[in-house]
């Protein structure tokens, strides 16, 4: 499997990845930012929610749901 | 008085703390300079009065969020004498993003680090001396919900001091004199004009390493949140253990979805079972009070006007507050817990197909109470158009005044069938509504895309007595707003009833307006001038379109019930149910929506709630005299 610039989406249940770079609107970015989720950071991938809705992503101790759009938007390196 | 600004995450507990620290005092006031109601409640500290200033709750000071720039203009315009900063500690280097952009401000600043009972179960701790040596500023580590070192807080709050200038790295620093040369701006404008406006240097900047200042400000304050934190906080907490038990049922891929269905049906059932005998017990207790006072008044106008326009206005509200107790009440225990985040997840598939996000869920359910808080909830929608979509459709959704309204008109239309009418009336009614939503998403704002991204804070216990005060708190407000718009309005309608003098319902000015409408607007849905001048009335306030159907027959209870089951077929009365639940939003709702998206935007509302309920209930007339003859 691909290991380098992986959408958030694609990520399997458990695994975990570094941000290599956010896209989407300049709000989201900033939003993601705001909250601690910056290139460089490790984030991983703890649950999908039912039916491909959300996924819960945990990073820094603090886990956020994203959309499946929004995890399309945000590209980690497997680690 | 010293005043006190309280900042903080979303999440970080921080509405907890204000309830624990001003218990029953809180009241909403408005803010020179500030465009939205904040709350505020005293607290006495060693003898000294002080007022604490419950400011959102937001991520950045820099966001474009209403929220936060309502917290950035208040902090900025220096209205205050302490920033008090909650910190949730589980969370600290996300936390501290905001701590440090508030050190910027250069103001006398405490930092309560909250959860702090939670992050010691966790096995972490945080070495508060030395983060207050960092910053420069006392902290105290506190709990809010179990009350854990508040006297100490409080006695900190009287000794606060000013931050250290946390500085950042050497081009932001360079661009902040350059501004600051330039304009004379403090440290915090210097930043804010960067981030918002841009500088001359913004092409230089960007040639430098690829990033907009902006970005490059926040991943530096980033980086400095992180080294502040690994230099008080040496071993991470692990605060998932308990969550992802419960996770593993709520967010299961199979089971998630019939534990949301069975607790949403708990909470209905919570509020119906508790609410609503309290609500008919505190009608009872209006009119007998009603009948009791005017009993001793002569027979007249002035008898007339206290019974049906004070009581009949008044005390309709007054009888609506157990409901709407009850239902702050579970909602905020639902917030309390965590369990809503969770249901906003769950839902945001389903939602997401009509142009919105699980994070309007929590709205749209609130709507189902009452739609004014329902509509003002909206302001923590991050998403710009999300926040329009959901305020502008929520007026679609039942509320509770409509129940009782619905209950007697189904029992008089279809007798034993009235609980099928009622469901029929709500599912009509969500439907419609997120029809609405996909309409406006898809065809009124250009095709943004949605917005979701939402912090799933650790389930947590809640506390009933903060729970309780908090719902008491928006209880109280919502009474405040509503008897200031209704109050009025029933004067006015008990007026267009009773003008001109000693004339009968029929021939008064509201009789004419409900002829006028029952010929020309309403006539496709066969209206009589009765019903359509009561519908009016649903203007005021949902409830009082019963009221006023009994005052224009001269008739109550079971005859009043009679009386509207002879005036419909089985296909008018459909459609005539469905035309009331969705028709207009009450005059409470629409102030509401105007402060929330603006005049022009509330009349395209207005116009298009109208548009709907008609068009509904045309299609439900045809439809249901083609099938049921």
């Amino acid at each position: 499997m691909q290991t380098l610039n992986v959408k958030l989406q694609d990520l399997a249940e458990g695994a975990s990845g570094k941000i290599r770079f956010i896209a989407g609107p300049p709000w989201f970015r900033q939003r993601m930012y705001e909250l601690g989720l910056l290139p460089g950071v490790q984030v991983k991938l703890v649950k999908r929610a039912p039916l491909g809705g959300p996924i819960v992503v945990e990073f820094l101790t603090q886990r956020l749901a994203l959309s499946p759009k929004e995890a399309n938007w945000i590209h980690v390196d497997v680690v | 008085m010293l005043r006190v600004a309280l900042v903080g995450n979303p999440n970080s507990g921080k509405s907890t703390l204000f309830t624990a620290l001003t218990g029953e005092s809180a009241i909403v006031g408005n803010w020179p300079g500030v465009t939205v109601e904040l709350r505020k409640g005293l607290c006495t500290i060693e003898d000294q009065q002080c007022e604490v200033i419950d400011l959102p709750g937001c991520y950045s000071l820099l966001g474009t969020n209403p929220d936060e720039q309502v917290a950035a203009q208040f902090l900025e315009r220096g209205d205050y004498d302490v920033i008090l900063n909650v910190v949730d500690s589980t969370s600290l280097e996300r936390s501290l993003m905001l701590t440090l952009e508030l050190t910027d401000l250069q103001k006398p600043m405490v930092v309560a680090l909250n959860f702090f009972d939670e992050l010691q179960k966790s096995g972490a701790t945080i070495d508060t001396a030395k983060f207050s040596e960092i910053l420069g500023v006392p902290a105290v580590a506190v709990s809010a919900v179990v009350g854990f070192n508040l006297p100490v807080l409080k006695e900190a709050l009287l000794r606060p001091r000013v931050p250290n200038v946390m500085l950042l790295d050497r081009t932001v620093e360079n661009l902040i004199r350059t501004s600051q040369k330039d304009s004379q701006l403090t440290r915090f404008s210097a930043l804010h004009q960067i981030v918002n406006n841009g500088s001359a240097l913004d092409d230089v900047f960007s040639s430098l390493d690829g990033v907009h200042p902006s970005e490059h400000i926040i991943m530096e304050r980033y980086r400095k949140a992180h080294e502040v934190a690994s230099q008080v906080m040496t071993k991470l907490p692990n605060k998932w253990a308990v969550s992802d038990l419960l996770d593993h049922v709520f967010l299961h891929p199979r089971a998630g979805i019939p534990a949301f269905l069975v607790v949403v049906y708990l909470v209905f059932r919570i509020i119906f079972a508790i609410g609503q005998p309290l609500t008919e017990l505190a009608a009872a207790v209006v009119s007998y009070a009603a009948t009791g006072l005017t009993s001793l008044l002569p027979n007249g106008l002035a008898k007339n006007f206290i019974n049906n326009a004070l009581f009949g206005g008044v005390g309709n509200v007054l009888s609506f507050l157990p409901l709407i107790f009850t239902m702050f009440f579970v909602v905020s225990l639902l917030e309390n817990t965590g369990y809503m985040a969770r249901a906003s997840l769950i839902m945001d598939r389903w939602l997401s197909r009509f142009g919105l996000s699980g994070k309007s869920f929590i709205s749209l359910i609130l709507g189902f109470g009452c739609n004014v808080p329902a509509v003002l909830s909206t302001r923590t929608i991050d998403d710009p158009v999300e926040r329009k979509v959901a305020a502008m459709v929520i007026p679609l959704i039942p509320c509770s005044a409509r129940l009782p309204v619905l209950t007697v008109l189904g029992a008089a239309l279809f007798g034993s069938r009235a609980i099928t009418v009622v469901v029929f009336a709500y599912v009509i009614a969500v439907l419609f509504s997120l029809v609405l939503a996909w309409l406006l998403r898809h065809l009124a704002f250009s095709k943004v895309p949605s917005f979701f991204a939402l912090e799933l804070p650790p389930y947590r216990r809640p506390s009933l007595r903060l729970t309780f005060k908090l719902a008491w708190f928006r209880s109280r407000d919502f009474l405040g707003k509503a008897f200031k718009v209704v109050l009025p309005l029933t004067v006015v309608f008990w007026l267009l009833m009773n003008l001109p003098p000693n004339s009968s319902v029929e021939n008064s000015f509201l009789g004419l307006i409900g002829r006028f409408l029952s010929r020309t607007l309403l006539a496709p849905l066969h209206l009589n001038w009765q019903v359509s001048s009561a519908l009016v009335f649903g203007l005021v306030a949902k409830e009082a379109v019963l009221s006023s159907l009994g005052q224009i027959y001269g008739l109550s209870g079971t005859a009043l019930i009679e009386q509207i089951g002879r005036q419909f077929t089985f296909a008018s009365g459909l459609s005539f149910i469905t035309f009331f639940v969705l028709y207009v939003p009450c005059a409470a709702t629409v102030g509401a929506l105007r402060k929330e998206v603006g005049t022009f935007w509330t009349v395209v509302q207005f116009v298009l709630q109208i548009a709907v309920a008609y068009v509904g209930s045309l299609l439900v007339f045809s439809l249901v005299s083609l099938f049921f003859k």
